[in-house]
């Protein structure tokens, strides 16, 4: 018996009316209660108390200190690992070598280990009881539970961000641009100033956003190395825990709500740039 | 500028791309590699342009050895098959870019460099698309502008990977004719890389047939379509019937009859294989002697002339022969019918 | 001789890499392998030669311990569960966004990525308070008996948080690629939609959704910062094995702290080889449709 339909449903590419709107529903509920409620309390909690209160915590001299400190942070371990993302990804996409893949698999290595075990690495190599504590010790050096700590675990967490956004890019854009542009004269750095940095400048802008976003938030990592110094090694997700363990809620609420910010000025710029280049910044599917 | 390749070799991994290529091209010749993917052509041209480098042998241009002069100073035009243009670049400044890369003292100043661009765009017949972007443009025309790019360095030598690969039939008609006047009126020295038999005949003056990593013929069009060296130039270029022969008396002997062909240098006796182009195949009635006894198994009508299939009598081989529909009309030639193919033109090589 | 003008460089043996007239591979690389030697390698070598210092009974003494114990089922459970709630829905986010129009849609899509840039001390602090008994969730469990803040549900809450998007951006570009002639070619031989799902589309997009599920598990099982401030940290009942880490560090147990952090290492490491096999795997298989 050949069965009628309504042509709505005839398209044999997609389900039912009813299927659709429950399986929508059910994502947008999901996406709702698991991170829209979040992000929400984050800013109707640190407003609990008026905007006065606010204010007074964020302008506080620990948290202002704190500031600093993130965006100090970030300053030093973003561009390092935006030279390593460069070197690294025109090593892996311009050039045929063995071992190659094994190096894309070592430079994704920070990302399947624990934040905690980031910053235990460097407590056990240079902490008071670590390999070269004692050695640096000597010498007046402190790693651990100083500025060096934190950058270095910081650099050690957000380490594969822009290599992980460049390596697929300039993979899949080849290398005849380059070859062209040498053929015709160019040397080294003209190819890659004039050639390849255009070609892969939204991807990498990208990955230096998603990189800064992670420097700045990291909580793990920091807080093994950090020794939790009020006004000295406290970044500002440390001092959000501060506060909140001093039941503080509204101070911790209102420096959480300023990286909540941060979130969110990192998604816009992500989301905008995804809109305009799209396709050309598919490779960065995990993080 | 003259070229001379001798005893190259390459390989990559466990692949030997090339395994001693030695090639001489005259200044102002038109050289066509033709052969069949993965015989190595590309990887010849792109050591040409010194893009790769071969494990051995040596590349001499104009007399000097070029081995150790890089790509960037080579001045070779290089068209990429997939044109690689900068995709963040107009169109003029594309085609500025080999000038404007160059080292302060030797780049030409800004107008100069404008008028090259304007120069090299009504060259390519693309004045009015200075402006605009290569994702903009048909595939026709970034194949030009490609070209453009690569003459604005005013190279010794223009190389050219398929050139006309990516293009719709019709558009790769135009740019051939147009391509051969533009290779003439700048005297340039060019080769191109191409599997397509017929592009080849139609725009080169020299043809080089490449197999497995080697050359199996250099040649005239028309020596290469005429005189094939060996088996595979035969069969790759244009439609060949293969049969097996023995050689005897000076005589191919296919199946019973002997016939006329020409014969393998020494022409020693011993077994064969006989190719035949299907237009060098005639149609006579059954018993004609000096001929194969065949039947008629199907004909159909293929563009200009008539493609018959015959079935051999003796050995049910089937033999394909290209026709005028002026002869099938004349003999009355039909579906079914016994017939005589009598093989007016024969090469035979020795069986291997 | 001539001959040597182009044979001058001996052919080695195995030669390591192919020539290229692109330059800057030694500095790039150089470069790349020091820096990656420095800040990742040799750290971690610190951490896995530490068994050695402490010889393999101290480090099986450290492992064994029943706080230890608890701690890694704690993690891995929770992570486990975490991370099979997120293939699920993952996988119907994944499809809603690709297939479906509906308003909202982009901002739903950007949305999925807050768990990657929001800090997950943030996330911690404002799971807790949605969770917790007096919170805007909390409150409708809280009559039924049903606490999930402070006990292990909280955990599973926060991981499933942190882990969302991994299975979400990992099936979506997939399904992006599926070629929609496929599903034409099903339909047409008599396939109602549910078998083609189940038959076609399920098949081609299973290498994607095992990939976000082994990242999203990998992630959730290293959490601290979300995990800390919802989990209650109760020893043997609600302790993650990285707090634990963070708790022995604070005593100075430096081999214990790295007899839990080794075993979580050559996880990390398992997931890392089974995810690299899958990629490949996947790779291929895009090219294939392609």
């Amino acid at each position: 018996m050949i069965r009628r339909i309504s042509p709505a449903t005839l398209n044999v590419r997609s389900e039912p009316a009813w299927l659709r709107i429950l399986l929508i529903a059910v994502s947008v509920s999901f996406i709702v209660v698991m991170l829209v409620l979040p992000l929400i309390s984050v800013f109707t909690e640190a407003l609990a108390k008026g905007f006065a209160p606010y204010l007074a915590t964020i302008a506080d001299s620990d948290a202002l200190a704190a500031i600093r400190l993130t965006l100090l942070v970030a300053v030093i371990a973003v561009p390092l690992n935006l030279v390593f993302g460069l070197c690294a990804a025109w090593a892996v996409a311009k050039f045929d070598f063995r071992g190659k893949s094994l190096l894309i698999t070592l430079i994704d290595l920070p990302f399947s280990v624990s934040p905690v075990i980031s910053g235990l690495i460097y407590v056990l190599l240079f902490g008071a009881r670590g390999w070269l504590g004692p050695v640096l010790d000597e010498y007046g050096i402190k790693i651990i539970f100083t500025v060096t700590g934190l950058v270095l675990a910081t650099i050690f967490v957000t380490f594969p961000f822009i290599a992980r956004e460049l390596i697929p890019l300039m993979l899949e854009q080849g290398s005849e641009e380059e070859e062209a542009a040498i053929s015709l004269g160019a040397g080294g750095l003209q190819t890659f100033l004039r050639v390849t940095l255009p070609n892969v400048a939204w991807g990498l802008l990208y990955g230096v956003l998603l990189c800064n976003a992670r420097a700045m938030g990291e909580f793990g990592a920091v807080s093994v190395v950090s020794g939790h110094i009020r006004g000295k090694t406290n970044t500002v997700p440390l001092h959000v825990e501060i506060l909140y363990n001093e039941y503080d809620f509204v101070g911790a609420f209102a420096v959480a709500s300023l990286l909540a910010l941060l979130a969110l000025v990192t998604l816009v710029c992500k989301s905008l740039l995804e809109w305009k280049f799209g396709d050309r910044l598919a490779g960065g599917a995990k993080h | 500028m003259s070229i001379n390749l001798t005893g190259i070799t390459k390989t990559f991994g466990s692949y030997q791309a090339l395994r001693g290529v030695s090639l001489q091209i005259e200044k102002g010749q038109f050289l066509a590699l033709l052969g069949p993917s993965g015989s190595g052509k590309t990887t010849l041209l792109r050591i040409l342009a010194g893009l790769d480098f071969p494990d051995s042998g040596h590349l001499i241009f104009d007399g000097a050895d070029v081995q150790h002069i890089s790509a960037r100073d080579r001045r070779v035009g290089f068209v990429f098959q997939h044109y690689a243009l900068f995709r963040h670049m107009t169109v003029a400044e594309n085609i500025a870019f080999g000038l404007k890369v160059r080292p302060r003292g030797e780049r030409p100043n800004k107008s100069v460099i404008a008028d090259r661009v304007n120069e090299l765009l009504r060259l390519v017949q693309l004045e009015q698309f200075g402006g605009r972007y290569p994702t903009q443009l048909s595939g026709g025309q970034r194949q030009r502008i490609a070209l453009a790019r690569a003459l604005a360095i005013e190279p010794k030598v223009l190389l050219l990977d398929e050139p006309f690969g990516a293009l719709d039939a019709k558009v790769r008609k135009d740019l051939r004719r147009w391509l051969r006047q533009l290779h003439d009126e700048m005297g340039l020295t060019s080769i191109f890389v191409t599997h397509d038999q017929e592009e080849a005949l139609e725009l080169a003056d020299h043809i080089a047939v490449m197999s497995e990593g080697r050359i199996e013929q250099i040649g005239t069009p028309d020596q290469v379509y005429h005189n094939p060296a060996t088996p595979f130039v035969f069969e790759f270029l244009g439609h060949a019937n293969r049969l097996t022969c023995r050689i005897v008396n000076g005589k191919a002997a296919i199946g019973d009859v002997e016939m006329a062909a020409q014969l393998p240098g020494d022409s020693k006796p011993g077994d064969g294989v006989a190719f035949v182009r299907p237009h060098d195949i005639a149609l006579q009635p059954p018993g004609t002697s000096q001929a194969l006894p065949s039947r008629i198994r199907y004909m159909f009508t293929a563009g200009p002339g008539v493609r018959v299939e015959l079935e051999r009598l003796d050995n049910g081989e089937i033999l394909i022969a290209d026709l005028a529909h002026e002869q099938v009309q004349k003999g009355g030639f039909e579906i079914g019918q016994p017939v005589a193919a009598q093989l007016t033109q024969i090469t035979v090589f020795p069986a291997r | 001789m001539a001959t040597t003008a182009l044979t001058g460089r001996p052919r080695p043996l195995l030669r390591w890499k192919q020539p290229s007239v692109i330059p800057g591979f030694g500095l790039t690389l150089g470069f790349a392998l020091t820096y990656l030697s420095l800040i990742v390698l040799i750290p971690l070598v610190a951490l896995i030669l530490r068994p050695v210092d402490m010889g393999f009974a101290g480090f099986w003494h450290a492992v064994s311990a029943p706080r230890v114990l608890a701690s890694l089922k704690i993690s891995f459970g929770a992570a486990l569960l975490a991370a099979i709630i997120n293939a699920f829905f993952g996988l119907i986010v994944a499809w809603v966004l690709v297939r479906y129009r509906f308003p909202m849609k982009r901002f739903v899509d950007a949305l999925v990525d807050l768990p990657f840039a929001l800090p997950t001390a943030v996330a911690g602090i404002a799971l807790t308070g949605i969770y917790a008994p007096n919170g805007w969730i909390g409150r409708f469990f809280e009559p039924l008996g049903i606490k999930l803040a402070f006990t292990p549900l909280g955990i599973v809450i926060a991981l499933i948080f942190i882990s969302l998007p991994f299975v979400v951006r990992t099936i979506q570009p997939v399904l992006q690629d599926f070629d929609a002639e496929f599903e034409d070619a099903a339909a047409s031989l008599g396939a109602t939609r549910w078998q083609t799902f189940l038959m076609v589309i399920l098949p081609s997009i299973a290498p994607a959704l095992l990939t976000g599920f082994a990242l999203a598990f990998a992630r959730a099982v290293g959490e601290y910062g979300s995990v800390i401030f919802i989990a209650g940290n109760m020893p043997m009942v609600s302790e993650v094995a990285p707090l634990l880490i963070v708790t022995k560090l604070e005593q100075y147990d430096y081999a214990g702290a790295s007899a839990i952090a080794i075993v979580m290492l050559c996880f990390s490491f398992l997931i890392l080889l089974a995810v690299n096999r899958l990629q490949r795997h996947l790779s291929r298989h895009r090219e294939r449709v392609a």
